[in-house]
């Protein structure tokens, strides 16, 4: 009962947050790296690992809360498709709160929540935040960092 | 005779001229982001506020795992740095564990662990474990952090 009240509260605080940051107008540079952001997203929630991985630059140095050490693309690519497989995304929500672009290089903060499903049937809500640091590779924004991960406990 | 005083003569030249490039060589990026960092982290063992947040652009902003949501702006973040050097603790030891550093133009990201040792006033000492990211930019001629990322050591759990 506890774990379904925490939920509902974090669902209330969400959609309370993600009306306040939708009044937030973004510049047309800001926009475009936040599309670039919503597409990587995107690719990891329907499970295209090569997709979502290709949004990885080659000098990538990322860092999960729950990782003692920094990774390379290397590792956290071996890392994506070892767990990747053994859950579904069932839903998720991405709030931006802050996107700072210089030329070339941007970093996005953001908010994130996401409903699973492993192989068994059993979900599980992860809330967290995430900063994204990119860079512009072509038409779009591939990171070269990354810093957050999961901030509410596992259920 | 003449042959080992040329040789002399050649090795005080290489010499020289080794201390020479030393002293002229300039930091690398890598260098200088960590010297500035340290610097902060003198001033923050010495409680100087106004010292430690120079390095701090204008918009300057920090997700930290004291606070659910991001620290915007300068202003906010030095208020936040006031109250806590109003603590009676110190921090008495501050280290940068496996610093890594990527160079993008006028753009470095800082990534390390943490290392420090706090001391209480009754004397207790404390190890602090921390995960950072920072983003500094060159403004002007000058490095500034626009950006950090402070998590806690996943074995503070």
């Amino acid at each position: 009962m506890k774990t379904i009240f925490n939920l509902f509260a974090i669902c209330l605080l969400l959609i309370a947050f993600n009306s306040k940051i939708a009044a937030q107008e973004w510049s047309n540079e800001q926009e475009d790296v936040w599309k670039s952001v919503e597409a990587y997203w995107d690719l990891a929630a329907k499970g295209d690992l090569d997709g979502f991985t290709s949004y990885f630059h080659e000098s990538f140095v990322g860092w999960n809360y729950g990782a003692p050490v920094t990774s390379s693309k290397s590792s956290r690519e071996k890392l994506i498709r070892f767990f990747a497989p053994q859950n579904k995304t069932l839903f998720y929500t991405i709030t931006p709160v802050g996107i700072w672009v210089k030329g070339d290089f941007a970093f996005v903060d953001y908010h994130y929540m996401e409903v699973t499903e492993d192989k068994d049937g059993k979900r599980d809500t992860n809330v967290g935040r995430w900063t994204d640091i990119l860079i512009k590779d072509g038409d779009r924004w591939v990171m070269i960092g990354d810093h957050g991960g999961r901030t509410n406990s596992d259920n | 005779m003449k042959a080992l005083f040329m040789s002399f003569t050649f090795f005080a030249f290489v010499f020289s001229s080794t201390l020479l490039f030393a002293q002229i060589t300039p930091p690398s990026v890598e260098e200088e982001v960590i010297a500035i960092t340290y610097a902060q982290w003198k001033a923050n063992m010495e409680k100087n506020t106004a010292e430690s947040n120079k390095i701090l652009a204008d918009d300057y902003t920090e997700f930290n795992g004291g606070f659910a949501t991001r620290v915007d702006g300068k202003i906010l973040n030095s208020r936040f740095g006031e109250a806590f050097d109003k603590g009676s603790g110190q921090v008495i030891a501050a280290e940068m564990l496996n610093p890594k550093v990527q160079v993008y133009g006028d753009v470095a990201i800082l990534t390390y662990n943490y290392a420090g040792v706090n001391q209480s006033k009754d004397g207790a000492i404390e190890n602090i474990k921390a995960k950072s990211t920072r983003v500094y930019v060159k403004m002007n001629g000058t490095w500034k952090l626009v950006h950090a990322n402070f998590g806690f050591d996943p074995s503070n759990n």
